[in-house]
């Protein structure tokens, strides 16, 4: 007498993921978006002020024609 | 969606009871886009990582290991790779290996489809799919 016997399959999945990233945001990024200019605009013709006694938290930005930045 | 690719040692690894998916410490190792890794590969020792000088822990939590109407699934964490004090990478590929096993036998690998740098500061979350687990076997 015989037993034939079948092969057993067994499938092994592998499932799909996702990456997220998180940046660092820089405070040059900052003054592009404060500006509401492109990341391309002359930085020599802006400079971005923080005033720290400034009681209204506010930020100032200035023109600076020698192409210099302020602090 | 990064898709995964198994290594095709890891079968044989797993049937031979050098991985207990339950219990065994699971880790990821990042590799730069020049030194792809492919099914071949067994070992650790046959890929060539990044330096992790600055990367925050690499190793991977098991949420579950189980079966259900003859259907196994392994279920991890998600995972936050950090850079602390400099620079991690660059690198593109995301390999799953167990840091139990005797050789460290390679499970299998994501593509994140091209080359990143995590500045000091950045991360990147790996997002295991928390309902279809990692990879099932029927």
């Amino acid at each position: 007498m015989a037993l034939d016997c079948e092969k057993g399959t067994f499938v092994l999945t592998g499932v799909a993921i996702t990456f997220n990233r998180t940046y660092v945001i820089k405070p040059e990024c900052c003054a592009y978006s404060l500006l509401g200019q492109n990341a391309n605009f002359p930085r020599r013709y802006v400079s971005v002020q923080v005033e720290a006694s400034d009681p209204s938290g506010s930020w100032s930005e200035t023109s600076d024609p020698s192409g210099s930045w302020s602090e | 969606m990064a898709t995964f690719t198994k290594f095709n040692s890891f079968v044989e690894a797993l049937a031979e009871q050098l991985h207990n998916l339950g219990s065994d410490q699971l880790k990821i190792a990042l590799t730069a886009a020049a030194n792809v890794p492919v099914a071949t590969n067994t070992i650790l020792a046959n890929l060539t990582q990044i330096s992790y000088t600055y990367c925050s822990t690499r190793n991977l939590t098991i949420s579950t290991s189980a079966q259900t109407s003859g259907t196994y699934k392994l279920v991890l964490a998600d995972l936050t790779l950090t850079a602390s004090g400099g620079v991690v990478g660059p690198f593109r590929y995301v390999v799953i290996y167990n840091d139990t096993a005797s050789n460290d036998e390679l499970i299998g690998f994501y593509d994140y489809g091209s080359e990143v740098t995590l500045a000091d500061g950045e991360s990147l979350t790996i997002n295991f799919d928390g309902t279809n687990g990692v990879l099932t076997l029927a």
